[in-house]
């Protein structure tokens, strides 16, 4: 009997302990900025759990069961505790549920002791190597506490004590986590993340990639302080398990650029928990090392706690916002970090700068006039449209109209255009840049501005969707201007020939490539817009067999060109196109297939020899029969 | 380079600003070389100089102006027809230094000159650099590509900044809408004098300009084979002929755009 | 039977002199400007007076001498008053600053050295008061002068002074009306004269079909007082030293040149200021802030000598601004090839070393004739 009243008391002690411990995590949140959360949101946390969450972690089947059981048990666990204990019901069928629920959880340890063993490169050592042995430590003291509570020898109580102590460790190392930040404060972090998510509409079905406004006319813009982000996205921060994923996938930091996803939240922690980052146990920012970074809730982030260069490495593909876990939002951080730099300091690389130049005085990202957008076409008898006349297609094309090997790709499409009698119209010289570019530079004030024009020029046209090969300008518009009023159905290209072709409109002669080709998923259409499958239909109806690349769709490797990185150009061991390349030529492909003008312009950059970067309109094309 | 830093009586520094059509897009914007006089002042003075245009004051470009880092513009008003050099020259008695743009305004240049002449002040052009002190300016000025000359003048003078000075701006956009644009009422200012409006005719189309040249006496044979020569050096592609008579052709074109100096 | 006639290679290299005549390569070593200094001699010759009438009225163009030499700007400045100019108006040339030139080659009927006028001596106000003085004694109708740092300051301080009428920037001129570029249109601005005329560059051409009677005169004496300026002296940069976007000739190096000893002994050779494709920096071999291209720097040079690069769209959106490519590649079907206003297909180490060769050949012959 003693034991089991020692478990009572403990677990009323630790209880107490923890929501002291929590009410200092809460506190450390709540240097951030006030952000509108309802406590019903608890409420929505399970299902985001059960669901959403574990969408992403089922992907690693191995790690998912280790997790299931694991987690699973111990919340079984705590739960039998808190009713057994807790409430001193002290029944004996709770006794035995409690054995098997810590059997189960001691299993899970076990299958994660089993992996740190020789843990991939991405796992943070450092505190979460001894992880696996805590819980092993708490599961087999409750196997051991259960089985003994109530038993009355010498021996028994021996093992009662013993028991006691095992579970003790395993608290401790939950107080360590929820007062101090270890390993363990994921638990209840996590939980309350999934609560109170900065980015809820995910939870509501797939699309939810779209930036929000921000007030334009209140300043200070964006986070140049720990303390200047929301409540909430500190917490998001902080329910990071250091898994590693996200640097696993991204881009940047495998061209060996000065970013590491994973790395640039850890500090965002000690950002808002004060200290310096010599703890952190995990890959270094390539080229910084660990120890020479630190930061406080009140202090700049940049640059003592995050290097310049970290930020602007980033081409917002969202690789690393898709593979967490925890359902961190990396790319809205940087996004903030960097609205602070441009709209605050006017501080960003030259060429980034000279370009939201260019797109303030021309409206262009390359200083060109509007009237010669559409110079490529002049022989083709485009309709412009006229305020007062009627479209089904607007067709926009975005500053790759200015550059001569994508105008190929244009008029290629044009030609299918025609050919299938498809209704469209152009701007003409009406057309601006859609603002992508100055958003993900984080000038809000510029990309603002350019939306506002456009969507007061769009409002003069009779037109029912816009069509657009430029994944870009298609999320930007289809995504983000209906924040500032602007509603449009935005097809892509693909979309578009992939339907006039089922429905027979385009006449083509399928053949087989008599070279490989593969597919290049663009992030911007994939990852952001969630299509995969239009073009690889519209490539397999043509009766071409797409060779997938090890990392295609979900996971498919940025090409480097989005979020200004390449105007940004800061310097890595490799380059990021040169990677997906090699991506390509390690499948042996001759041809990659490409639905993006950034994609196309990155890749054809790469140094020949090299395989060919073909457009998929430009595949239409070619096997377009003549009628 | 520094601050005028004699604190009991800090240099009152003036800095006017122009605007202009963008030349690709038309749409109103700053002029590039007034952005950058408007970087040299404020890196000269601890004091926010005082910024001056003489224009429209509901100008777009303008806001621009607040973003590259003027607190506050003051605007006098002008109509086309006014001698606004005139009015400037008023509004800016009580200045030590004024500092423009070299090729701003109407690009003529001569806005320093007849503001100097008004105000009776020394004025020096093509200026890249200017470090001060001591009720003195010393002013590097650009005099060819790789020719500087050191010049130190009063302090009360009139500066104009070459558009190639090594001084850096940014726009900030939290600056712009911090900043305010002040329009100087017509009661504070006096009646200002007219001036003919230069009678100027714009061509109606684009035309390159013609070279004034002496007129042609060869013989009709002369002038037809001369015009059916490829012109020197226009898109020409060599690729017969020895190494060293490629390299002489190569030479010949550099001495004959003056690309190099022997 | 007839011996067998000379066959003359339709494809020898030649060359389009300044005068607009075009001379064939005879020998390798043939220099321009030997050619030019040739064809020269042969054409002053022949050239009459412009004029014999006694002149009633005056135009008076303003230069400074350079190195005790006028430069091609000066000329056209000094050309354009006597292409103006009507039979009974003389062309009355200021020479601010010593010179021994063959001013009547120039055109000029009157000259007038300044000795204490030079550039070298900065002193303003003295400047204007002799200009001043120049304008009460011979009343010229029109004053020319060109539009650069010296005469452009001088001009605009006598018009400040004086209230005459200016005209600057003029891209056109002609007996009736000169023309500016209009800034906000691009078109031209036409008017007539002004009292004072600016002239850009190459508004004008030098060569012409007459002499002038290049008679001698001396200014009435201006007392020189003290200046609010105090000239601490001139510096010369080394072209090269310059920041790659305000250099006035750039060579490039890209892919196709292996031997960057040679490159950059060349680029000193020609004090032409360092660039290199994007190829060349991720080798290592230049750092990034001489990287040329859509990612790197924009340039707007007078010159750019591009070699061994192939083109890629991204370079050449960094070479947009520049007056004169040059190419230098072993491929004719180079992208670059299409851009450059002069490309020579050869091998770029060979050519590079027989560029060097030409100059050092041609700087002993300089240094042999001084």
């Amino acid at each position: 009997m003693r034991a089991a009243h020692a478990l009572t008391v403990l677990f009323w002690l630790q209880a107490l302990l923890m929501t002291i411990g929590l009410m200092q995590r809460v506190r450390l949140w709540r240097a951030g900025k006030p952000a509108a959360a309802s406590w019903l949101n608890i409420a929505a946390a399970p299902k985001r759990y059960f669901v959403d969450l574990h969408r992403v972690v089922a992907r690693d089947s191995e790690i998912a069961t280790a997790h299931i059981a694991a987690a699973g048990g111990a919340v079984l666990v705590l739960l039998l505790i808190a009713a057994n204990y807790g409430l001193a019901l002290y029944s004996l069928a709770f006794d035995r549920a409690l054995v098997i629920a810590a059997a189960i959880m001691l299993f899970g340890a076990w299958l994660m002791w089993r992996r740190r063993r020789r843990p991939p490169s991405r796992l943070s050592r450092g505190p979460w190597m001894r992880l696996p042995l805590m819980l092993a430590a708490v599961a087999s003291g409750t196997i051991l506490l259960a089985l003994t509570a109530h038993a009355a020898t010498i021996m028994a109580s021996l093992i009662a004590t013993l028991a006691l102590a095992l579970i003790c460790i395993g608290c401790g190392e939950a107080l360590l986590g929820v007062g101090a930040g270890g390993p363990m404060k994921h638990a209840l972090t996590g939980f309350l993340h999934l609560a109170f998510h900065p980015r809820p509409e995910r939870f509501r079905g797939s699309g939810a990639t779209a930036l929000r406004p921000i007030d334009l006319q209140r300043a200070p813009f964006g986070a140049g302080k720990p303390s200047d982000f929301d409540w909430n996205r500190l917490l998001s921060f902080d329910a990071c398990v250091e898994c590693g994923k996200c640097e696993a996938a991204c881009p940047a930091f495998a061209a060996g650029q000065p970013l590491n996803p994973k790395k640039l939240i850890q500090d965002l922690v000690v950002g808002f928990t004060g200290g310096s980052d010599a703890r952190y146990a995990g890959q270094a920012t390539p080229g910084l090392p660990v120890g020479n970074h630190s930061g406080a809730p009140e202090r700049a982030i940049l640059p003592g706690l995050i290097d310049e260069r970290t930020l602007w490495s980033c081409t917002t593909c969202r690789a690393c916002v898709e593979e967490c876990p925890m359902l961190i939002e990396h790319v809205d951080a940087i996004v903030d970090l960097r609205r602070h730099r441009t709209l605050m300091l006017g501080e960003l690389p030259e060429p980034a700068a000279a370009c939201l130049e260019q797109l303030r005085t021309t409206e262009t990202q390359g200083g060109y006039p509007l009237a010669a957008r559409y110079d490529w076409a002049t022989d083709l008898g485009l309709r412009t449209l006229h305020p007062g006349e009627a479209t089904e297609y607007l067709l926009i094309c975005g500053e790759g109209a200015y550059e001569p090997r994508y105008q190929k790709t244009l008029r290629a499409l044009v030609g299918l255009l025609n050919a299938a009698r498809v209704d469209f119209a152009i701007l003409g010289a009406l057309e601006r840049d859609c603002g992508d570019t100055a958003r993900r530079l984080g000038d809000e004030a510029g990309f603002s501005e350019l939306a506002k024009r456009n969507i007061a020029t769009l409002a003069r046209f009779n037109f029912k969707h816009i069509l657009t090969a430029d994944p870009h300008a298609l999320h930007c518009l289809r995504n983000e201007y209906p924040a500032l009023g602007g509603h449009y159905n935005v097809v892509h290209h693909s979309e578009l020939l992939d339907r006039l072709l089922n429905a027979g409109r385009l006449a083509t002669s399928p053949r087989p490539a008599t070279a490989r080709i593969t597919y290049h998923d663009p992030c911007y259409l994939g990852r952001y817009n969630g299509e995969y499958d239009a073009p690889r239909r519209l490539l397999q109806s043509l009766g071409i067999v797409v060779e997938e690349m090890s990392r295609s769709r979900r996971t498919s490797r940025c090409c480097g060109g989005g979020g200004g990185a390449p105007l940004s150009d800061i310097p890595g061991a490799r380059r990021i196109p040169d990677m997906r390349v090699d991506d390509a030529r390690s499948i042996g492909a001759e041809v990659i297939a490409v639905a993006c003008p950034g994609c196309a312009s990155m890749l054809q950059g790469v140094v020949a020899p090299r395989p060919e970067i073909v457009d998929i309109a430009e595949l239409v094309a070619e096997r377009l029969s003549s009628p | 380079m520094m601050s005028l830093t004699d604190p009991e009586q800090p240099a009152k520094i003036a800095v006017l600003l122009s605007t202009r059509r963008h030349p690709v897009s038309a749409l109103p914007v700053p002029h590039p070389n007034d952005v950058i006089a408007l970087a040299l002042g404020l890196r000269l003075s601890k004091l926010p100089p005082r910024v001056v245009h003489a224009g429209d004051p509901r100008d777009a470009a303008l806001g621009d102006y607040l973003a590259f880092g003027a607190a506050t513009v003051e605007v006098l008003p002008v109509e086309p027809d006014d001698d606004y050099p005139v009015m400037l020259a008023r509004h800016l008695r009580d200045v030590d230094l004024a500092i423009c743009g070299q090729r701003a305004h109407n690009g003529s240049g001569m806005l320093p000159y007849r503001l100097a002449a008004l105000l009776d002040r020394p004025v020096l052009g093509d200026v890249l650099d200017v470090q001060a002190g001591d009720g003195k300016i010393t002013a590097t000025q650009r005099l060819t590509a790789s020719q500087r000359r050191k010049v130190e003048l009063p302090l009360r003078s009139v500066i104009a900044i070459h558009p190639q000075a090594a001084v850096s701006s940014r726009y900030i956009y939290a600056s712009r809408i911090a900043g305010r644009i002040v329009t100087m009422h017509s009661d504070s200012l006096q009646e200002c004098p007219k001036h003919e409006v230069e009678q100027w005719r714009l061509d109606p189309t684009e035309r390159s300009a013609v070279v004034l040249r002496a007129p042609d006496r060869r013989s009709g044979h002369e002038r037809m084979l001369s015009a059916t020569a490829p012109a020197a050096g226009a898109g020409r592609v060599i690729t017969e002929g020895t190494t060293a008579a490629k390299a002489q052709l190569l030479l010949s074109y550099l001495r004959e755009h003056h690309l190099i100096d022997n | 039977m007839t011996a067998s006639a000379v066959r003359r290679d339709p494809r020898r290299l030649y060359l389009t002199l300044p005068s607009g005549v075009r001379r064939i390569f005879l020998s390798p070593m043939a220099t321009g400007s030997q050619l030019q200094l040739a064809a020269t001699r042969i054409e002053r010759a022949a050239k009459p007076l412009r004029t014999t009438t006694v002149a009633r009225r005056s135009l008076l163009a303003v230069v400074y001498s350079d190195h005790g030499g006028l430069d091609d700007h000066a000329r056209q400045v000094i050309a354009a008053a006597t292409l103006i100019a009507d039979a009974a108006t003389e062309v009355i040339v200021a020479c601010l600053g010593d010179s021994n030139d063959d001013f009547a080659a120039y055109g000029a009927d009157r000259v007038i050295v300044l000795s204490d006028c030079g550039a070298g001596q900065f002193h303003p106000e003295h400047q204007v008061q002799c200009l001043n003085a120049l304008l009460a004694r011979h009343r010229p109708d029109h004053l020319f002068f060109p539009e650069r740092c010296g005469e452009a300051d001088l001009a605009r301080r006598l018009a400040a002074a004086t209230r005459l009428s200016i005209a600057t920037h003029v891209v056109e001129l002609s007996r009736t009306e000169l023309a500016v570029r209009d800034r906000r249109s691009q078109r031209l601005a036409r008017r007539s004269l002004t009292r004072l005329v600016l002239l850009a560059p190459d508004a004008v051409d030098a060569r012409l079909p007459f002499v002038g009677r290049a008679e001698v005169s001396s200014a009435d004496a201006v007392e020189r007082g003290a200046s609010t300026y105090r000239d601490l002296g001139l510096t010369t940069l080394s072209s090269s030293s310059l920041p790659l976007e305000q250099a006035r000739l750039v060579i490039a190096a890209g892919n196709g040149v292996t031997d960057f000893e040679l490159f950059r002994r060349l680029a000193d050779t020609l004090d032409a200021s360092i660039g290199a494709s994007r190829v060349a920096v991720d080798a290592g071999h230049f750092s990034r802030d001489r990287q040329i291209g859509a990612t790197g720097k924009t340039i707007a040079a007078q010159g750019y000598l591009a070699i061994g690069i192939s083109g890629a769209s991204q370079h050449l959106q960094g070479i947009k601004g520049c007056r004169h490519v040059i190419s230098i590649n072993r491929d004719a079907a180079a992208a670059i090839v299409q851009r450059a206003d002069l490309a020579l297909v050869d091998d770029a180490q060979a050519l590079m070393q027989a560029l060097l060769d030409a100059l050092d050949a041609s700087q002993d012959r300089q240094e042999h004739a001084a």
